[in-house]
């Protein structure tokens, strides 16, 4: 350990930053942890909010989700001057349509607007109608036989998305300020962290196991230094993204505050003119078949699927189709898609306009906020991303245990320690293992609470903190290790036990979803064996450490 | 698994096993005595030059942006496999280098002539 430092005396560099990142690292860790554990998760969203929606597990694609979406649409919502339509896709079967209100027939379908409520809570993406904003309204369908579906209500993944840049129950405002002071927290300890590491390219494949403290800094080292160029982006990207609420007078100074005028969000996202839709010609025209517009799009681009089709002024001579590719084939114009337009009535191909490439600071932004949220991703890409995100959290986590096991001669025994280092103690394992619990009882939750339950998310969320708190005021009656072993081996059993409730609860069981699909259920299942399989093999080594009073955690 | 990543992947694991035996400590653990020091120097520039090729296979691949992105993701999950390994069955070591780079010959032929 090194000396403690003094600040009556002068201070070698090395020395005040080790301070300086053992004291930012522990007073924010524990958050920190659980943003970037919620934030990892967050790389998976779209299967994970899948896994917790049983009932669309039994989906299945038979290509002919475009025709059904077209007849719901023309039902549902003739008059609209634009029609989404979300294919159904690898990481999400459902399909998805929308459309864009305008102010005048803003009363439409009410069946549409129950809908939107049922699905605002899991990820819907509706967007309130304020000025003169057109509104979208989305419905979710069943893309074999084109059935409107009824989402049971729930939290989803959106829940751990929204926790892990605004926390929960303080505001969404006050959330964003303390997530974006412990990114900033976490960018000085990453800068010290690298000042004080002593051998960056000689330590970089050093691990020592059951050597005590240097195991775990070893351990905290190789995990923080592999990924360090992903540490450094996803926080610096995650401070952009909050960018505008923390330092607001850098954007006003910019931009006026009249309401509908080109403002920073518009520039940034490179739509100005996204609600300024092409005039309609007045003259009606039946909207071309759908399905020969998609294949030709396929083909054209050597069978890459498309994720999405836009139809403006449906039903108008002045018509046109756009066909949207699934990935983006670039970080810098924030993983935009290639398109094909089609003329509308006819079918033919159009010319597809040339996107203006980003100026150098939109596509510096571009690339760091599309690698943040992981947008251009296919599935391997977004297994690294989650892995990295993974490292981070382990770097985290041993950070914080580390504090500890550096501060105690004997592991077990911490009777006599200062209220201080106990406080540490118990938030170290309520912050992490019960993180752990608490997510696992979560995904219980979701599955187990009643189908009509009033505020059934609410009560999933409302199971997630209780049992944190469980987990925090247990961490304080228990001997410190045998603390983390109990609540190692329950986090551990919660999840690996996760496939078998999921198939008891009416989702697709893993020995069936392995073989026939749908895989995103599969993935998580089998995720979740192994990340149970884990935490249970940790606890026995802890376990064992506490049987012994040495190894691991020996200093 | 394609034939580009199969060549990128092999370059990475390539790359890092030379890189590691570059390392006096390491190099020790895997063939239980010190090498000498001009053999470690070529492992590194050995290595590096790898690694620069597997930078350089992952932008062919996918552009600039997101190849460096796959690029520095793969770099930390082998890395962490190479230290795994080098803690707990070092030997396996002596030859992986050797044979990922056999690999990654294959897989550029095969590209080249196809």
């Amino acid at each position: 350990m090194l000396p403690p430092l003094r600040f009556d005396q002068p201070r070698p560099l090395r020395l005040s930053m080790a301070w300086l990142h053992t004291w930012t690292g522990l007073l924010l860790g524990w958050l920190l942890f659980a943003i970037f554990a919620s934030g990892s998760l967050s790389f998976f969203r779209s299967e994970i909010n899948f896994w917790m929606h049983p009932e669309l597990h039994r989906l299945r694609d038979d290509a002919r989700a475009i025709a059904h979406a077209r007849r719901i649409l023309e039902r549902e919502a003739p008059d609209s001057r634009q029609w989404t339509i979300t294919l159904p896709g690898p990481r999400d079967p459902t399909l998805f349509v929308a459309w864009r209100v305008d102010g005048a027939s803003m009363a439409s379908s009410a069946t549409a607007r129950a809908q939107d409520r049922a699905n605002a809570p899991t990820g819907g993406q509706r967007r309130p109608a304020h000025g003169l904003r057109p509104e979208t309204r989305r419905l979710a369908l069943d893309p074999s036989t084109g059935e409107i579906l009824k989402l049971r209500e729930g939290s989803g993944a959106t829940f751990l998305f929204r926790f892990h840049f605004q926390l929960h129950g303080v505001g969404w405002f006050i959330g964003r300020w303390i997530v974006g002071v412990a990114a900033m927290i976490m960018l000085v300890a990453l800068v010290s962290g690298v000042i004080i590491h002593r051998n960056i390219f000689k330590d970089f494949f050093t691990f020592r196991p059951n050597k005590g403290k240097r195991s775990w800094l070893d351990a905290h080292a190789l995990v923080g230094v592999v990924s360090l160029p992903f540490h450094f982006a996803i926080t610096f990207s995650g401070l952009l993204l909050l960018g505008a609420l923390l330092m607001p007078s850098v954007v006003r100074s910019g931009y006026s505050n009249v309401p509908n005028a080109p403002n920073f969000t518009m520039d940034i996202r490179g739509g100005r003119d996204r609600f300024n839709l092409a005039p309609p010609s007045g003259k009606p025209a039946a909207l071309a078949e759908l399905a020969p517009i998609l294949d030709a799009a396929q083909n054209a681009w050597g069978g890459e699927k498309a994720g999405s089709v836009v139809v403006t002024n449906p039903g108008d001579a002045s018509a046109t189709v756009a066909v949207i590719q699934t990935h983006g084939n670039s970080l810098a114009n924030r993983g935009v898609a290639r398109r094909a337009l089609f003329d509308g009535a006819t079918g033919a191909r159009l010319e597809t306009p040339i996107e203006a490439s980003p100026s150098a600071i939109v596509a510096v932004w571009n690339a760091l906020v599309t690698l943040h949220m992981g947008r251009f991703a296919t599935p391997l890409q977004r297994w690294l991303l989650f892995l990295a995100g993974v490292s981070g959290t382990l770097m985290i986590a041993s950070g914080l245990i580390m504090w500890r096991v550096s501060r105690f001669k004997t592991p077990g025994r911490s009777e006599d320690a200062p209220f201080g280092y106990r406080l540490v103690e118990v938030l170290n394992v309520s912050g992490i293992a019960g993180w752990l619990v608490a997510l696992g009882a979560y995904f219980w939750a979701c599955r187990l609470l009643p189908d009509a339950l009033a505020a059934r998310g609410d009560w999933e969320v409302r199971v997630f903190f209780l049992a944190w708190v469980v987990s925090f005021v247990h961490a304080a009656f228990r001997e410190h290790l045998r603390a983390w072993v109990e609540q190692l081996r329950f986090s551990g059993a919660l999840i690996a036990l996760l496939p078998l409730i999921n198939g008891l609860t009416g989702g697709a069981p893993l020995f069936r979803s392995v073989v026939a699909g749908p895989w995103q259920v599969a993935g998580f299942d089998i995720f979740a064996l192994a990340a149970g399989a884990l935490l249970l093999f940790v606890a026995r080594k802890v376990h064992q450490a506490e049987a012994d009073d040495s190894p691991i955690t020996d200093g | 698994m394609t034939l580009p990543n199969t060549l990128f992947f092999a370059l990475t694991v390539a790359g890092l096993c030379f890189l590691s035996l570059g390392v006096e400590r390491h190099a020790k653990q895997v063939f239980a005595k010190a090498p000498p020091r001009e053999h470690r120097h070529a492992r590194s520039a050995l290595g590096a030059a790898m690694l620069a090729l597997s930078l350089a296979s992952s932008v062919q691949t996918s552009g600039v942006s997101i190849g460096v992105a796959v690029f520095f993701g793969t770099v930390a999950v082998v890395s962490i496999g190479v230290a795994l390994t080098l803690a707990f069955r070092p030997r396996l070591l002596r030859h992986l280098g050797a044979v990922a780079a056999t690999v990654a010959l294959f897989a550029f032929l095969a590209g080249f002539f196809s």
